[in-house]
Formats: C-alpha cells, sequence, structure tokens
C-alpha cells in the first residue's frame, strides 16, 4: 500500500511538470522566433501621391523575372487608421517586399503629415506582426517624404534598424525650382534632421528629361535632399537618371532605377550593417 | 526428434528469460543515469533547463559519459557470461571467459573513429554468441584451444561490427516530402519486431530531432507566422512516427507502465515509473521480460500503430496541431507533443488519449503474464 502511495506522489510530481515545461517552451520558442525573424530584412515600398498599393507591381515583376523570388505583401491604411492587406510572406523568403500605400493619398502639407502617422501604424503592424528588426525603405515621390518624416518623427531605433533608403524624384522642396524659397515640407524636414538615423544610408535618384525637372518635380527640389541628409546620414549618395523614361511618373518603369535598386538595395545583403563583418 | 528440439528451444527462451532478469536492476541503474546524462549534461537538458540549473563543467560531463558507457559495457559482458553459465549444463569457467574475451574483440572500435571508443553490439549478438560458445566451445578440447578460436572469432565479428552491419536495419526514412501511412505503418512494424528481437542497441534512447526537410519546412513556417495552423507538411514523419511512437519509449510502453500499475505491480511500476516517463523503457524490457516475449509482441507492435493513428487523426481533423518545435533532450515522453506544439490542449489530450489506447492495448496481454507468472511461481 505504502508503495501505491509512492507511486501516485510521484506520477503526480511528473504531471505538474507540464507547468514550468510550458513556460520554459513558450520563452525558449519566444526567442527562438526573433532569432529567426531577424533574419528577415523586407524592402518596403511607399508609392507617391494618387498612387495606390499596386503602383510597383511592374518593378515587382522585373525583380521576379525569370524565378520568383520574393513574396510580396501590400498594405493599404484607410483614413480611420485601420489596415487592409493583400498577399502573404512566405515563411523563408528573407527579402519580402513589402507595399505601404494610404486611402488618402493626395499631395499637400497636411495629407502628408496625415499619412506619415497611418505609416507609423503600418510600421507597428508588421514588425508586431513578421518580427522582422531590420528593413530597407524605398520612396517614389511624395513616399520620399513620408519616409523621411517617419524616420524623424516615429522611428525608434532601439528597436529597428532601417539600412538604407532610397527616394525615387521626391520633392523635398515641394514643386519650388528656386531653392530660396523653403516650403513648409522642407522647414519641416530640415528642422529635425538630426534625428535620422545615423547608420543609415541614402540614395536619392532625380530624373530630368530636360535641364531643370523630371516634368513635375524641379531638379532643385530633388536636389534639395542634400541639406537634409549629408553629415547626418552614413553615406548620401544623389544619382541623376536621363534619357528614355526618366520622367517623374515613368521613373519606375526606367530600367537604370531598376537596376539601381536592384544593385544597391537587393543584392546588398553583404554590406548590411546588421551583419558584423568578423 | 521435432519435439526435442522445440523442448530445447522453450529451455533456451526460459533460461534467457531467467538472465534478462537478472540483469534487471544493473539496468535500471543504467536507465537513471542515462535520464541524468540526458537531463542535467546536455545543453538543452530538460530538468535542467526548466529549472535553470547552469550546465556542469565539461570535466564531468565527459567523465560521466564515458562512465555510463563502460558501466554499460560491463552489464553486457556480464550478461554474456550468466547466458553462457546457463545456456551449458555443467557451467565452466573457461566458458564464460571465452564470451567476454569475444564480447571485447567485439567491443573493441579500432577503426576510423576513435573518439567513438566503444561499439557495443546488439543483444541479438550477445545471446547467438554466449550460445555458440556454450553449446559448441565446450566440445573443444584442452583450454588453449577454446581460447585461441575465442581470440580468432572475436576479430572476426569485431570486423563485422566496425562496419556496422549490426546496425544497419530498416530505418525510418524522414527525407521524403510526401508521408505515406502504408510504409510508416509497416516500417514501424518492422523496426519495433527488430528491437523485440534485440536487434536494436536497448540502451539507446530515443532522440527527437528536427531535421527532415518537412520538419524544417513546417518549423520556418511556425517561427513566421505565429500559428501552427498552416504549416505546409502537418502530417510528415516527425510529427506522426517520432512525436507518437515513442510515447514511454519504443513501443509506447507507457501504457504497459499504466497495465503494470492497474494489476497492481507496484513495485515495478514504482522502479520504472520515473525512467519511463522520460522514455528510458530498458529496465523494463528487461523485467518483463519482453525481449523475445512471444505474448508481448503482439501488443508492443500494435500499440504504437495505434498511437500514431489517433495523433494522426487528431491532426487530420484539426483537433490537435502537429509538434514542430525543438524540444528539450530528455523531455518527459506525455510531454513531446504539448511541448511541440508550444502548448496546443488539442495535442495533449490526443496523447493522453494514444497512452490510453496502448494502456487497453497492453493490459489483456499483461494481465495474462501475470496470472501465468504466479502459476509458475506456485
Amino acid at each position: 500500500m505504502k508503495t501505491r502511495m509512492w507511486i501516485n506522489l510521484l506520477g503526480l510530481a511528473l504531471l505538474l511538470l507540464t507547468f514550468p515545461a510550458l513556460h520554459t517552451m513558450r520563452t525558449a520558442v519566444h526567442s527562438e522566433r526573433v532569432f529567426h525573424n531577424s533574419r528577415v530584412s523586407p524592402i518596403i515600398f511607399i508609392p507617391g501621391s494618387s498612387a495606390s498599393q499596386d503602383r510597383f507591381d511592374d518593378l515587382f515583376q522585373t525583380f521576379n523575372h525569370p524565378k520568383s523570388k520574393h513574396s510580396i505583401l501590400k498594405i493599404t491604411v484607410d483614413t480611420k487608421n485601420q489596415i487592409h492587406h493583400q498577399g502573404v510572406i512566405a515563411a523563408r523568403d528573407r527579402q519580402p517586399l513589402i507595399v505601404i500605400a494610404f486611402q488618402n493619398n493626395h499631395d499637400g502639407y497636411t495629407n502628408i503629415a496625415h499619412q506619415t502617422q497611418w505609416l507609423q501604424t503600418a510600421m507597428n503592424y508588421l514588425t508586431n506582426k513578421y518580427n522582422f528588426n531590420n528593413f530597407y525603405a524605398i520612396g517614389h515621390s511624395n513616399g520620399g517624404l513620408n519616409w523621411t518624416w517617419y524616420l524623424e518623427k516615429y522611428f525608434n531605433s532601439n528597436n529597428l534598424t532601417v539600412n538604407a533608403l532610397m527616394t525615387i524624384g521626391t520633392p523635398y522642396n515641394s514643386l519650388e525650382s528656386n531653392f530660396k524659397n523653403q516650403t513648409a515640407i522642407f522647414r519641416q524636414l530640415y528642422q529635425h534632421r538630426q534625428k535620422l538615423p545615423h547608420n543609415m544610408i541614402v540614395y536619392s535618384i532625380a530624373g530630368t528629361t530636360n535641364y531643370e525637372n523630371d516634368g513635375i518635380v524641379p531638379y532643385q527640389s530633388v536636389e534639395a535632399a542634400k541639406y537634409i541628409f549629408q553629415k547626418q546620414v552614413r553615406k548620401y549618395t544623389q544619382i541623376t537618371v536621363t534619357g528614355h523614361e526618366s520622367n517623374h511618373s515613368s521613373l519606375l518603369a526606367n530600367p537604370e532605377v531598376a537596376r539601381l535598386i536592384q544593385s544597391n538595395i537587393l543584392d546588398s545583403n553583404l554590406n548590411n550593417p546588421n551583419i558584423k563583418k568578423p | 526428434m521435432i519435439k526435442n528440439y522445440s523442448l530445447n528451444l522453450l529451455q533456451t527462451y526460459r533460461r534467457l528469460t531467467l538472465v534478462l532478469q537478472k540483469i534487471y536492476p544493473l539496468v535500471l541503474i543504467d536507465a537513471y543515469l542515462r535520464l541524468i546524462q540526458c537531463n542535467f549534461l546536455l545543453p538543452n537538458g530538460f530538468l535542467n533547463t526548466i529549472s535553470h540549473l547552469g550546465r556542469p563543467n565539461d570535466w564531468w560531463v565527459q567523465n560521466f559519459n564515458h562512465a555510463v558507457q563502460l558501466y554499460e559495457i560491463l552489464i553486457l559482458f556480464f550478461m554474456g557470461y550468466l547466458l553462457t553459465e546457463y545456456f551449458n549444463k555443467h557451467s565452466q569457467f573457461l566458458l564464460g571467459f571465452c564470451t567476454i574475451l569475444i564480447l571485447a574483440l567485439v567491443c573493441f572500435n579500432s577503426g576510423r573513429d576513435p573518439h567513438n571508443g566503444i561499439l557495443a553490439p546488439p543483444l541479438f549478438v550477445i545471446v547467438l554468441i554466449s550460445w555458440i560458445v556454450a553449446r559448441l566451445f565446450s566440445k573443444l578440447p584442452g583450454k588453449v584451444l577454446p581460447i585461441i578460436t575465442s581470440l580468432v572469432s572475436g576479430s572476426l565479428l569485431n570486423q563485422i561490427n566496425l562496419n556496422t552491419l549490426f546496425m544497419k536495419l530498416p530505418g525510418i526514412s524522414t527525407s521524403s516530402h510526401h508521408f505515406n501511412w502504408w510504409v510508416i505503418l509497416p516500417l514501424t512494424v518492422i523496426r519495433n519486431g527488430a528491437s523485440w528481437l534485440g536487434m536494436i542497441d536497448p540502451f539507446m534512447a530515443a532522440k527527437q530531432a528536427i531535421n527532415s526537410p518537412a520538419a524544417t519546412a513546417n518549423l520556418a513556417t511556425a517561427l513566421s507566422q505565429k500559428t501552427l495552423n498552416h504549416v505546409p507538411h502537418p502530417l510528415n514523419s516527425h510529427t506522426i512516427y517520432s512525436s507518437y511512437a515513442f510515447l514511454g519509449g519504443i513501443g509506447c510502453t507507457l501504457g504497459l507502465l499504466i497495465a503494470l500499475y492497474l494489476l497492481h505491480q507496484d513495485r515495478l511500476v514504482l522502479e520504472n515509473l520515473i525512467p519511463s516517463t522520460f522514455g528510458f523503457n530498458a529496465p523494463l524490457l528487461f523485467a518483463l521480460p519482453l525481449y523475445a516475449n512471444p505474448i508481448l509482441l503482439i501488443p508492443y507492435l500494435l500499440s504504437p500503430l495505434a498511437s500514431m493513428l489517433i495523433g494522426g487523426l487528431f491532426i487530420q481533423l484539426h483537433w490537435a496541431q502537429p509538434a514542430v518545435y525543438q524540444i528539450f533532450s530528455g523531455t518527459p515522453s506525455f510531454l513531446i507533443n504539448f511541448l511541440g506544439t508550444n502548448g496546443n490542449w488539442g495535442s495533449l489530450i490526443a496523447t493522453v488519449l494514444a497512452i490510453g489506447a496502448s494502456t487497453i492495448i497492453y493490459y489483456p496481454f499483461i494481465k495474462y503474464e501475470v496470472s501465468h507468472e504466479n502459476q509458475n511461481v506456485d
């Protein structure tokens, strides 16, 4: 009888192991998940004004040709701060392409301010859901303004690393061709430029069809980026593309721009500051 | 003639049973040592991790591992010695010595991988060697000739053992993406049958590692999606075979232990409760004994199948999630699925049902064994 009591006691003790075991397992899985996902480094695109989440479809096709290498996730934040998503990130994709678009995609200072807030919502959603800790940012036109503003105002470099920012035809001084006429958006970005992440690499691509502008955005407005980024970030490079497909809205179809993204962003894992070389 | 032969076989079996039961206490100690080794000395040991103890230093770990290995070899030598003695009518010290000599030569790893140390032969081989020595060597005249014969045959067998011919049994291929019940069930039967014959190292613990492509793909998905409902391969050799066919060790012997408990075999249950829960069932296989036991073969083959089918059904119907995460080494087997799914209650229920099913399967056979044994004693 005494033996039986011991069996029952021991059995109970073994069953009770379930709870500390579960607790430890949860912790272990959590840290493994964080470790796993820190290897994911998405490339996040923001379209310019009046463009939807499908703005980059053609560009993505060139990246995924001839072999589909990157999964695509599209997100639109509506005016009520709600997130609508389309597409999935494949489990083992380390470089997914993500588009963040806004239902209110209009131009203008207040609209851009709102969009930047919505961008913050989208970024929180993405980092919580996919646990990545570093990413690449690409913005076309006003998308570049959203990124810059976000990086200055909302971005927390303790939780997240932005490896590189590439803006394509972004009007840093709105549509002003004379730099002496500083616009509200430029002043906003210039004032807080010291809050930019210092380890970031920035590329600003300008397109010109003549000697002055790309049909919409004046060359001087794109060039104004130097006052914001130079001496603030690790590297600031400005690139000008001309010739066929160099006007403002066709810049994304320009094979040279695609090549610049490919070589500076997609293939730049070797330059990833997160991967420290021994 | 035939009657004589079968009588002889029965006698041999009875003697084998006796020896296995004599060895049992030694194997029981070994199971506890193995449990300590798995749980405390490995970096991701179960008890070590959940109690947040640090890992002891390498010097201790290495010496402990060597000591356990040596201890196991000595058990096997002793078993060979006893078997030779029991198989021969007039017990002679010389013959026992010959068996040990052959076994020592067989174990000796002179080959390519010096780090591996000792290569233990399976039980089946030990029984065979002991029987041959007891029956044939006794006919050799003098003392020198048997010893020379032992040396020669031992070195020959050593070569065979080095090529791990004894060990190369139909394993379960885990590299296939496609899970096929018609492959996995017969293979499980063959594998368990082989272990019933003593063809698999009894001291080897069932390892649960995630290394097949399907299991790795599942793990990657689970890590990036936070849910186990959309893993690409819900049924694979890992989620079914490794997770459900080893509840309590090979042959799902946790059910056997519960059957013993229900039949009031209290001492045996108490001794084996901890090792069996952690998946070390070698002492249980020696004590009954289950090795080469024709009655217990049936439930030994059936209960893993029932367990796997229950697990498969639960996963297929989405009542339970498939085990995906890497669990700690030496995790108690009733927690393999629960922890492997990071705490899915459905899979815990499936595990409990699977253990229940194997209890039901073992019960009548154990009942017969127990009553039979009592008769023998009377």
